[in-house]
């Protein structure tokens, strides 16, 4: 038993004339605390997997099960929950609403989950210390360099405290610099025993990682 | 590596909707609502029975002409009628208190069988039975000051 399995996965892309195949047959299990890196060219499908281990993407055939649980097994209001309860996700892009603070912008998971406001205070308060913003609470995501944006893009998947930590291509936009410090901070995460499945297509960045999982057309290759 | 199924149960749970152990806000509340119902129930069941039980139930206080003593084969014969709750008279025998049903018995009723005896009764006073009996307890509570 591991804290993820992804049993004989496939995703199909059903166009109006094509049909694209994603991902095919993928079958592998991720274990509690391992730091675990997702590689592959642009295209290949590496995406596309770290939706569907996130309950984002349902695939056309297969099973994804997280601490046994069959993500598309259950309910959509029970995979919002497992959403809530197990992962924290980091996109590329941020993701991150213009119009709010980095403290509402963290708050607001908290916020949907429901969280009273006096808890939400003290865990985007501690959050927020932990990547090193507390001097830039209540400045908007535009008068923050990308490197900080990125930070309070961390903030925010983790402080529902998520065992599980998605990363899409989190240095993706940084300078090698910058990007040394998020990777620095993912790993201090993960040291602290939250698991962290990263995509990228930059080797370098994964050179700590406990394990490679190397995606070409849809298949593992390793 | 075994996988620890334990870690992670309260979050499985959350996600399943198991009932969660231990005793829940809801269940508390809902416990404490019952022994204040339960309890106080003795104190207010009894009163609400009761008034529910005499809420057609009028007092009619009457006096005799030439101010008679009131005698007490009329008293027995009004006791048997039908919606004649009670019938007292007062310790100078004077007053006669009547408590009816007012949906059962007519002071007209009463009033030809006093009429019968060869006596003319003269009412004084007529007000619901309950409303009365809290004047009496009042008058009681103020006598005792």
């Amino acid at each position: 038993m591991h804290l993820i399995e992804v049993n004989n996965i496939s995703k199909i892309y059903n166009g109006k004339r094509t049909k694209v195949t994603a991902i095919k047959h993928m079958d592998f299990h991720i274990d509690d605390g391992e730091f675990v890196g997702i590689m592959g060219q642009s295209g290949s499908g590496k995406s596309t997997l770290l939706s569907i281990i996130g309950g984002l993407n349902k695939p056309s055939d297969g099973e994804v099960l997280i601490d046994t649980l069959d993500v598309y097994g259950l309910s959509s209001e029970q995979r919002t929950d497992l959403r809530s309860e197990y992962i924290g996700i980091i996109f590329q892009s941020f993701q991150l609403i213009p119009y709010l603070t980095v403290d509402e912008n963290v708050k607001l998971p908290m916020a949907v989950a429901g969280i009273k406001e006096k808890k939400q205070k003290e865990m985007a308060d501690s959050v927020i210390e932990k990547v090193g913003l507390s001097d830039k609470k209540t400045m908007l995501p535009d008068q923050l360099s990308g490197g900080e944006q990125e930070r309070v893009a961390i903030a925010r998947a983790i402080v529902n405290n998520p065992p599980i930590l998605l990363a899409d291509e989190p240095t993706g936009n940084l300078d090698s610099q910058t990007s040394s410090e998020i990777m620095d901070l993912l790993h201090d995460l993960n040291k602290k025993g939250q698991t962290v499945i990263m995509v990228t297509h930059n080797e370098n960045m994964l050179k700590n990682a406990t394990r490679i999982i190397r995606v070409q057309d849809g298949l593992c290759v390793n | 590596m075994s996988y620890d199924l334990e870690k992670y149960r309260d979050k499985r749970e959350k996600v399943l909707g198991v009932k969660r152990r231990g005793l829940s806000f809801q269940l508390i509340v809902g416990v404490f609502a019952f022994l204040i119902i339960f309890s106080t129930g003795f104190i207010f069941i009894p009163d609400a029975v009761s008034h529910f039980r005499s809420r057609n139930l009028d007092d009619a206080i009457y006096k005799l002409e030439k101010t008679k003593p009131w005698e007490s084969r009329i008293v027995e014969s009004v006791k048997l009628e039908r919606g004649v709750k009670n019938v007292e008279i007062s310790a100078h025998g004077m007053r006669l208190t009547l408590t009816f049903n007012r949906e059962q018995y007519s002071l007209d009723q009463f009033e030809s069988i006093v009429k019968r005896e060869g006596f003319f009764p003269i009412l004084l006073n007529r007000m619901d039975h309950n409303r009365r009996m809290n004047i009496l307890d009042e008058e009681k509570e103020f006598e005792a000051l």
